[in-house]
């Protein structure tokens, strides 16, 4: 498929889209915090890739190549004039636009479930805020590692960073979340 | 191994990457210390808090808004490159570098840093002066504040008579023809070692020509025109108080005033020269000096606070240009109100941020041409232009 798109096959740059589509979208999402702003640069990431396809030498897997895009856009992205007024506007109270997913929590009926749901999402809501308020670089190997799941391998050729550099932003970023989090866990 | 190292490495210890001897170690201190074990529990919670996290999925229309910003962006982008490679194809290459040249040439010659102007004098005077400066091969010419109303009067000098070594070769030829003729020549003759010496101490003032060349042996002087308005003095003098006049000032009133004779009496003790400036009170009541006076109290404002005179101006500025080791090339004066305008000097490179220092403590100082680029050793030209107003 990789070849075809190399080719100039469209509709094989259409199937690599909507295959990584979701993961790249939520790996912005969880970067930057805001769903338009996630929209918008996962398209970005594609058309980054769309272009530079023909650099693509296969050295690392397809998904890897395209983090990597991912990752250089979206700190590109927040260091954007744009992004950086909009951020001061932010309220202290809610600093992740959360658009149509984080829409104001309520209870639907009063089950045990719904009471569980909730919760669950309370936190998830208020674990995105810890790792929003993070720095770029850890923040973004902790979403690399325990959001995505990459190996530690995978985040040196992503990122660029040393192995030793990673395992350690790793662990001060999660002991810094532990630390945000205290009263949620 | 203590509970801080194995705290700060717990991270690791979680995911598996350390190396089996550190991991050994880990988990034996693990097994009996509770603090640590809490630790990692913690730890192991938060990850798996963040694994679960909800994936957010990209909006259904996704591929649809790819490709709508994928045509507006390439699309723009097949123009663009469309029309280099229209350029490519009709436009020879030479043709190209030629309009190059031209555009760098033109940028060259017509470069601001180069061609420097006096922007509130006519720039055929100024060229007149660099003339005399330069000492053309037939002749040249020297200003002196001799005559009626201190007009600036022009003495042609043969270049070849410029010589300390044969003074009796020194001819002047007074252009203008004045019923005090012999009073002046004889002022002339007597203050010819002084020209004599101005002219030779000034080094040849070379604005590089257009192509930026600079002859060896040649040093690099720029012009820096400054604007000086006078600033209202606090301090108020009245009637019988003594002023200070630069002496030269004072020399050519009283030429204009008694014939010369008093010039010539202070040329024959040896203090004439623009150079020479010892300060001399004049009474204000003194009947010889009146119409001095009167000239150089400068006059009031609606305060009745006595502005400071161009010719008090002058002389700490003349004080403020020997201070830095400087030279007064010319002093240029208004024809009929008999008042300083223009003050030509050359000072030293490293002295000009303390010139200008001092020169703004006595007046308000306006920079029209700049400095630029101010290399040791090497001097600056230096035009003052006097304005009465504050």
């Amino acid at each position: 498929m990789i070849n075809s798109f190399r080719a100039g096959d469209k509709s094989a740059f259409n199937d690599l889209v909507l295959r990584h589509k979701d993961m790249i979208f939520n790996l912005c999402y969880r970067f930057l915090g805001d769903l338009q702003d996630a929209n918008d640069t996962a398209q970005d990431v594609f058309i980054k890739a769309y272009k530079a396809i023909k650099r693509f030498r296969g050295e690392s897997s397809f998904s890897t190549w395209l983090y990597r895009i991912a990752v250089n856009t979206c700190k590109n992205r927040v260091k954007s004039r744009e992004y950086q007024s909009r951020e001061q506007t932010l309220s202290i109270d809610n600093p992740c636009k959360m658009g149509n997913y984080n829409s104001p929590v309520e209870i639907p009926d009063g089950s045990l479930s719904a009471a569980l749901a909730l919760e669950n999402k309370e936190r998830s809501i208020l674990i995105q805020k810890a790792i929003h308020t993070l720095p770029k670089e850890r923040r973004m190997v902790i979403i690399l590692r325990d959001i995505e799941g990459l190996s530690y391998d995978e985040i040196v050729k992503v990122t660029g960073l040393t192995l030793g550099t990673v395992k350690s932003k790793i662990s001060r970023a999660r002991s810094e979340l532990r630390e945000k989090l205290r009263g949620v866990f | 191994m203590d509970c801080a190292h194995i705290q700060r490495h717990l991270s690791e210890y979680l995911d598996g990457v350390l190396d089996p001897k550190t991991e050994v170690l880990f988990k034996r201190h693990l097994s009996h210390c509770t603090e640590c074990q809490k630790e990692l529990d913690a730890m192991k919670i938060l990850v798996q808090d963040l694994g679960s996290l909800e994936t957010f999925k990209a909006p259904d229309d996704f591929l649809e808004q790819l490709h709508h910003r994928m045509d507006q962006r390439l699309g723009l982008w097949k123009f663009i490159k469309g029309l280099f490679n229209l350029f490519r194809i009709n436009i020879p290459l030479q043709l190209v570098t030629a309009a190059a040249m031209a555009v760098l040439i033109f940028a060259i010659v017509y470069s601001p840093d180069i061609k420097k102007e006096w922007p509130s004098r006519p720039v055929d005077k100024i060229s007149e002066e660099r003339d005399w400066r330069e000492r053309p091969a037939d002749g040249q010419s020297a200003l002196a504040p001799v005559g009626k109303g201190r007009e600036v009067k022009e003495f042609r000098v043969q270049s070849s008579d410029v010589h300390e070594d044969e003074p009796e070769k020194n001819t002047f030829q007074v252009d203008k023809e004045t019923s005090q003729e012999k009073r002046a020549e004889s002022y002339i003759e007597e203050s010819k070692p002084k020209l004599k010496k101005s002219i030779q101490v000034q080094d040849p003032i070379k604005v590089p020509d257009k192509g930026g060349s600079q002859l060896p042996g040649i040093r690099e002087t720029q012009i820096v025109a400054i604007a000086f308005h006078l600033k209202k003095s606090e301090s108020i003098k009245g009637r019988g108080q003594s002023l200070k006049i630069a002496k030269q000032d004072r020399l050519a009133t009283e030429k204009e005033e008694d014939g010369g004779m008093r010039a010539e009496s202070a040329v024959k003790q040896g203090r004439t020269g623009l150079r020479d400036r010892e300060e001399i009170d004049y009474p204000v009541n003194d009947p010889v000096n009146q119409d001095t006076v009167i000239k150089d109290t400068g006059y009031r404002d609606n305060e009745n606070r006595r502005v400071l005179s161009s010719y008090e101006a002058l002389e700490h500025i003349e004080d403020l240009i020997t201070d830095v080791n400087g030279t007064i090339l010319n002093i240029e004066y208004k024809q009929k109100a008999a008042i300083p305008e223009y003050i030509d000097a050359e000072i030293p490179g490293n002295r000009y941020s303390y010139f200008f220092k001092q020169l703004n403590k006595i007046g308000t100082v306006q920079i029209l041409t700049p400095a630029t680029g101010l290399k040791e050793g090497f001097p600056i030209h230096i035009q003052i232009q006097l304005s009465l107003t504050d």
